[in-house]
């Protein structure tokens, strides 16, 4: 053969190799930063009009803030937000839905978008049967390969099936991590994998009944319930290497609830690093700047201590501040919080001394106020040791509000990220019932009642997403419906919003009940005060 | 409380089912979809439409626009800055427009403060003095110093204050104006406006334009309700 046509052959092979790695990965790429942030590669703004002719920041300009991160759009107030992706767009579908309001315009069908009429529908407002959209739709100044790029990055939208979701199953997994108690491991998976037992669904569609598509197969989105126990052990540094092998093993859908010992932060980062939604862990150390895909109760110790913070900067104590701290994580973890937390508010000065296992004075004289982090000490053990001032406590570290002796009940309080004694009851019925229901003893009813919580959240934005199998879909819903849950926790109030990640935002500080005094007047919401810092 | 209302409607009613509506858009079967519309149309009360009327419409932002007496609630909230302020204070004795946000609302917030900061532009230099103020309905979520980098990214000038406070007040402030809606995702586009103190207020449900409110503060500030400070 000769040379001419291979060396003609083989520079062709290379154009095409070459411009086919230009233009897929990037232009979705770029569509992707266009989509979610509103500026595209090279970091200029996606230029958006909103009524009125108002040019919007890029923030807002950018389309997930209303169609949201995963395309599914949702319903805010009034407004229908739909959603996008392929089987949506590129078929006939509805336009102008409204949800149930005061002011309702009939909808009408519009016909499928094509490549054209999307960017055109970008540019003018308008959709494929010339109808406008509605008017909280922004109307956009695209380029041509901006336009390119939206228009890629939003078919890739709802593409594929997402990990762990089969046919009929739905593959979920909890994480427990070394140190945790055999006591808190057990409470933990007792709950879960009960939960998941009754999660049995023989068949995950039904037959249509009506229309053109009569017999053909829905899939409704039931699935039944595969919980994996994902354990990991030896240095937090190797967890996330662990839980990827376990992974790798098996993909799952999401994590619901777990329990680690020492900080969650290497557990969130395998979380946010493969797009898999955690939910609802029992942990005291949770990261403190929670990325998309971690979801928690509340932020743990560091919360606790900022609302100490908020309460002695606006409430200065008349004398020194001292900070007591224990050894252990926790402890260490608090003290770091609250120190760094009265910086910031522009607190008062605070003194500090150790406190040892032995609970040896701190020889600090005539504190006013002593916060006290320590899992070990208890507020009679350290009033013994002659410490004076008032004496603050996490019941948290304590496990649980202790009950006083009158000569010092008045001197002591605590701060209590959980919801009040008489009012627990209440919140936990149904996981009382539950439990006994299911023949399962009330062991560590912290552990047990936020694993409860953590199953039925996901149960119930499982319900909602129905077949539309998207991870981004799921945090979004619960963002959405957190706050109106059927089940209620073990904190006084939890409710998210778009892109909030800790669900109770506050602490009690509250003076503990005195040892043998009439239940009647025991009741801790007298003199509680609600801190939100 | 609500005294007399007087409704001028601008929209043609009709209704929905809430997870019909939804069920609808997300059946991605085009067959699915077709047959969700009979459903639908099983449950719609009203007649057809005439559809170039509701295209006009569609363009034209169709508000519903009530008066009404409301008692401002006695509370104190919190602004930007971390002061404690009445509320009845934040209004003022004059012209002034209030509004609900919470700064990780995705649809509704960003178009009406969006709206609220042309309203601010193009009342700058306005005779009337006119304030603003928007109340955020995630108070524990909306600190103050959360708040203060929204009205920044807002460009809010000096005449339009932001307050949070404790959720209990949030709420009752809500009820009192008529715009409590059971949770926040459920909030509805108000915007409430009122000449003076003792004055009926104006209340504005849907995506008023710019234009609109600035013409309503107009209409409020040459002809008050009642005799100006």
């Amino acid at each position: 053969m000769s040379p001419m046509p291979v060396r003609l052959f083989l520079l062709l092979l290379l154009a095409c190799g070459a411009s086919s790695a230009a233009a897929g990965p990037s232009l979705v790429q770029e569509g992707e930063r266009l989509y979610r942030e509103g500026v595209d590669l090279t970091g200029r703004p996606l230029v958006g009009f909103a009524l009125g002719g108002v040019v919007l920041p890029p923030a807002q300009a950018a389309c997930a803030s209303c169609h949201r991160r995963s395309g599914m759009g949702g319903i805010e107030g009034e407004i229908l937000v739909p959603p996008l992706g392929e089987p949506y767009l590129y078929q006939p579908g509805l336009a102008n839905v409204q949800p149930f309001g005061r002011s309702f315009t009939r909808r009408w069908k519009r016909p499928a978008y094509s490549d054209e009429t999307l960017a055109r529908a970008l540019r003018e407002g308008i959709d494929p049967a010339g109808q406008p959209l509605a008017p909280p739709m922004p109307r956009y100044r695209l380029s041509d390969r901006q336009a390119k790029a939206l228009i890629a990055y939003l078919k890739s939208l709802s593409r594929g099936p997402a990990p762990g979701v089969e046919r009929a199953t739905i593959h979920l997994a909890t994480v427990v991590t070394a140190g945790v108690s055999a006591a808190s491991r057990r409470a933990l998976t007792e709950v879960l994998e009960a939960y998941a037992r009754e999660k049995v669904v023989t068949d995950p569609g039904e037959r249509l009944q009506q229309g053109s598509a009569r017999g053909a197969h829905r899939d409704r989105g039931q699935r039944t319930w595969r919980l994996h126990l994902w354990e990991v052990g030896g240095p937090s540094a190797t967890w996330r290497r662990q839980l990827e092998a376990h992974y790798r093993a098996q993909p799952v859908f999401a994590v619901v609830g777990g329990i680690a010992e020492g900080p969650w932060d290497p557990i969130d980062d395998f979380c946010n690093r493969n797009g898999v939604p955690c939910l609802l862990p029992t942990t005291d150390l949770p990261p403190q700047a929670a990325g998309f895909y971690g979801l928690y109760y509340s932020r743990g110790l560091a919360l606790e201590a900022e609302a100490l913070a908020r309460h002695f900067t606006d409430h200065p104590p008349e004398g020194p501040l001292l900070q007591r701290v224990a050894p252990g994580e926790r402890s260490r973890a608090a003290a770091n919080a609250f120190r760094a937390a009265l910086v910031r508010l522009g607190g008062p000065p605070l003194h500090e001394a150790p406190l040892p296992a032995d609970g040896a004075p701190s020889g600090f004289r005539d504190p006013a106020a002593v916060v006290v982090w320590a899992a070990g000490v208890s507020p009679e053990e350290l009033v013994r040791t002659g410490e004076s001032g008032e004496l603050v406590f996490s019941s948290t570290l304590l496990g649980g509000i202790p009950e006083l002796p009158p000569a010092i009940a008045g001197r002591v309080r605590v701060i209590h990220p959980f919801v009040l004694t008489e009012e627990k009851p209440r919140h936990l019925a149904s996981l009382y019932a539950w439990l006994r229901a299911r023949g399962i003893a009330l062991r560590e009813e912290r552990v047990q009642a936020e694993a409860y919580f953590a199953a039925t959240t996901m149960d119930d934005a499982l319900r909602f997403i129905g077949s539309n199998f998207s991870r981004d879909y799921l945090l979004e819903q619960i963002e959405e419906m957190l706050d109106s849950s059927a089940t209620r926790s073990l904190y006084p109030r939890v409710t998210l919003g778009p892109g909030q990640r800790y669900a109770s935002k506050g602490a009690w500080l509250l003076t503990p009940p005195v040892r043998g005094a009439d239940p009647a007047s025991r009741r801790e919401q007298g003199d509680a005060i609600w801190i939100v810092p | 409380m609500k005294g007399n209302r007087t409704r001028a409607r601008l929209a043609t009613s009709g209704r929905a089912l809430f997870a019909g509506t939804m069920a609808c858009l997300l059946a991605p079967l085009g067959a699915a979809a077709g047959e969700m519309d009979h459903h639908h149309a099983a449950h719609s009360g009203d007649g057809m439409v005439d559809h170039g009327a509701h295209v006009a419409q569609a363009q034209r932002q169709a508000v519903t626009r009530t008066t009404a007496r409301y008692t401002v609630p006695d509370v104190t909230l919190t602004g930007m800055d971390g002061a404690e302020v009445s509320l009845r204070e934040a209004l003022g004795e004059g012209p002034v427009m209030v509004n609900f946000i919470y700064t990780t609302c995705t649809t509704v917030c960003p178009a009406m403060s969006a709206t609220f900061a042309a309203v601010q532009r193009d009342l700058a230099g306005h005779p009337g003095n006119v304030r603003m103020v928007s109340i955020s309905i995630d108070p524990e979520h909306d600190t103050p110093a959360r708040l203060a980098a929204y009205a920044r990214d807002q460009r809010a000038g000096p005449h339009w204050t932001f307050l949070t406070g404790r959720l209990a007040d949030s709420i009752l402030v809500q009820r009192s104006f008529g715009v409590w809606r059971g949770t926040k995702m459920s909030h509805a586009p108000v915007t409430l406006l009122r000449a003076s103190a003792d004055g009926e207020w104006i209340s504005i449900e849907g995506f008023a334009s710019a234009a609109q409110l600035v013409a309503e503060i107009e209409r409020l500030t040459t002809h008050p309700m009642v005799s100006q400070r």
